[in-house]
């Protein structure tokens, strides 16, 4: 019937792809940092893409499966272990009741999610389970896995049960994701220039094209936080307020940036120097604490061919898994 | 002649129409008709249109523009907004109707009483008398869910945002900052100089339309004392079954 959370995670929630359509009232679109492993682990168990999932952060908590599934994992490097036993990333598994599933850190990557064929139930609230942590709506109750939830699955129309061999602890089913092209070069993230990118003095853009900047430990789902060379600008205007996105690169009074992830507040009056490009927010979402990462400018229309390639990358694995499973059904 | 408005790219999934540099209520109303207007025309990918002072931000979702044959997704939002500029007219003015809400100025909720009285060397019966005689018009929500964004103030009662933030606002606060005020719809940290709170809640999850106001709604505070602030509060808690 459930996996049943034995020991709690720092910041375990259900997420979904996110809840667009009412940032004009004050609600950020919230859902899985990582919207892009998300989608996988869901596609890769024959899941809509925004099925509920479970978002991890480490150290993150450990689950007791209390009936078999079929199950897929990705985004962080972390590994994931059956009881003993190491489990795959990226590809389809089939996990039999009575066993427990945790994560051993050390790898890259800061968010690890978990889909379950068939999905999960969870709490909808404006069209959306994403938990939203501010409010305590969605997801699990609104707030974070504790010691004890009972994560329910929901019936599952692939009949991967008739495939389970009696014997076996953990089944790997023979097809994966390759991700490795849109985590390529970890460090390295492509930017448009924002509204307010010409008002930063020429040594600051160059700064911001040229230099490192070292991910600070207060980031969060609401944004990261950059330490990197004090920017300047030209001159200093107060800005009036106006909506900002997942993505948007703000320079703080303090000459510093914060990037905005999915708890974003949904306005904002600080100079936008940039965004973040959509085929490389799943790379935004996986950077760790400490770590050091570089920018790069790009076009408006090479960002726009990015996303658009992304996009049908996850519509092509879409088509393959569900071939893969309709073959798998006649062996 | 000058172009009346701009459209700048917000990255690769938004666009923002923006027109002036300054806070009025014609510009506002103008923009939350657009962002109406955007929300209801079935728009191919589009997520959500966001009004504010003086801008509208679409943001949109690139895979299924292109799909349905566009080749640039940000060209063809950008004719979407422009279509909007054209068509979108704000309705008159004098139709909307006045939410007259409560406030109460009393201790304890003027949590910010002396600093304000410092700042505009005003008497609190003054101060009162000013932030309650007004109609305001909600510019936007934003910063958190339901949090709306109110002017103009009298310019009398122009204070700064505090030097240091609250840890924590209590819901329902009322607060003045940058010739603007606004409510604390949830408890939460804030910059704003505290004159009251309201019973009324602004922000409700289990309703459809969570939020009490709406960008473009008229507002005028009353004031009512901490008895009846509680009377209120009392009417408008959940049912505990």
């Amino acid at each position: 019937m459930s996996i049943k959370v034995i020991r709690q995670g720092v910041l375990d929630t259900l997420q979904d792809t996110g809840r667009y359509g009412f940032q004009h009232w004050g609600i950020n679109p919230g859902g899985a940092v990582d919207r892009y492993a998300a989608r996988v682990v869901n596609l890769l168990v024959g899941n809509p893409m925004n099925e509920t999932v479970i978002e991890m952060h480490f150290p993150s908590g450990q689950f007791l499966f209390e009936k078999d599934a079929l199950i897929a994992i990705g985004g962080a490097e972390w590994q994931p272990f059956l009881n003993d036993r190491p489990l795959p990333v990226w590809q389809p598994v089939i996990v039999r009741r009575n066993t427990i599933l945790q994560f051993r850190g050390g790898g890259s990557g800061m968010r690890g999610y978990l889909a379950i064929a068939g999905g999960i139930e969870a709490e909808s609230w404006l069209g959306s389970t994403g938990t939203g942590l501010s409010i305590g709506k969605g997801g699990f109750r609104g707030r974070k896995l504790q010691n004890g939830d009972a994560i329910i699955f929901k019936e599952c129309e692939i009949d991967w049960q008739t495939w389970v061999h009696d014997d076996h602890l953990l089944q790997t089913l023979p097809w994966k994701a390759n991700v490795a092209p849109v985590y390529h070069n970890p460090n390295t993230l492509f930017f448009t220039r924002g509204k307010e990118w010409d008002t930063l003095t020429e040594t600051s853009r160059y700064a911001v094209s040229s230099q490192g900047f070292m991910v600070k430990p207060a980031s969060d789902r609401m944004g990261y936080q950059l330490q990197g060379p004090a920017l300047k600008r030209v001159y200093e205007e107060e800005l009036i307020s106006s909506a900002v996105t997942s993505g948007t690169i703000q320079l703080l009074p303090s000459g510093q940036l914060i990037i905005l992830a999915a708890d974003h507040q949904t306005t904002g009056g600080y100079p936008r120097v940039g965004h973040i490009i959509s085929a490389h927010l799943p790379k935004l979402a996986q950077l760790k604490p400490g770590q050091f990462v570089r920018f790069h400018t790009a076009e408006l229309s090479v960002a726009e061919k990015l996303c658009y390639a992304m996009e049908q990358e996850l519509h092509i694995l879409q088509a393959a898994t569900d071939a893969h499973l309709k073959q798998y059904k006649c062996r | 002649m000058s172009k009346e408005y701009e459209i700048f790219s917000l990255g690769d999934h938004s666009l923002t129409l923006q027109t002036g540099d300054k806070i009025s209520l014609p510009v506002n109303a103008k923009m939350v008709t657009m962002a109406e207007w955007l929300r209801q025309q079935h728009i191919t990918g589009l997520q959500d249109a966001v009004p504010s002072y003086n801008s509208v931000t679409i943001i949109y979702d690139v895979y299924p523009i292109r799909k349905s044959g566009a080749q640039d997704a940000a060209a063809f939002m950008r004719e979407r907004l422009e279509d909007a500029w054209e068509k979108a007219i704000p309705a008159q003015r004098t139709a909307l109707p006045v939410n007259r809400l409560p406030v109460c100025y009393e201790e304890p909720y003027c949590l910010d009483k002396q600093e304000v009285m410092q700042a505009t060397a005003l008497h609190w019966e003054e101060i009162v008398q000013l932030h309650s005689e007004r109609v305001y018009q909600v510019f936007l929500l934003g910063f958190l869910p339901g949090f709306p964004y109110m002017g103009v103030l009298p310019d009398v009662l122009k204070v700064a945002r505090k030097e240091t933030p609250r840890q924590q606002v209590p819901a329902g606060s009322v607060g003045i900052a940058a010739g603007q005020t606004g409510i604390y719809p949830v408890s939460s940290p804030g910059g704003w100089c505290i004159l009251g709170c309201t019973p009324v809640p602004m922000f409700d999850p289990s309703l459809d339309h969570p939020t009490y106001f709406a960008a473009g709604d008229q507002v005028q505070f009353y004031p009512i004392s901490a008895e009846e602030f509680r009377t209120i509060k009392e009417k408008h808690r959940p049912d505990e079954h």
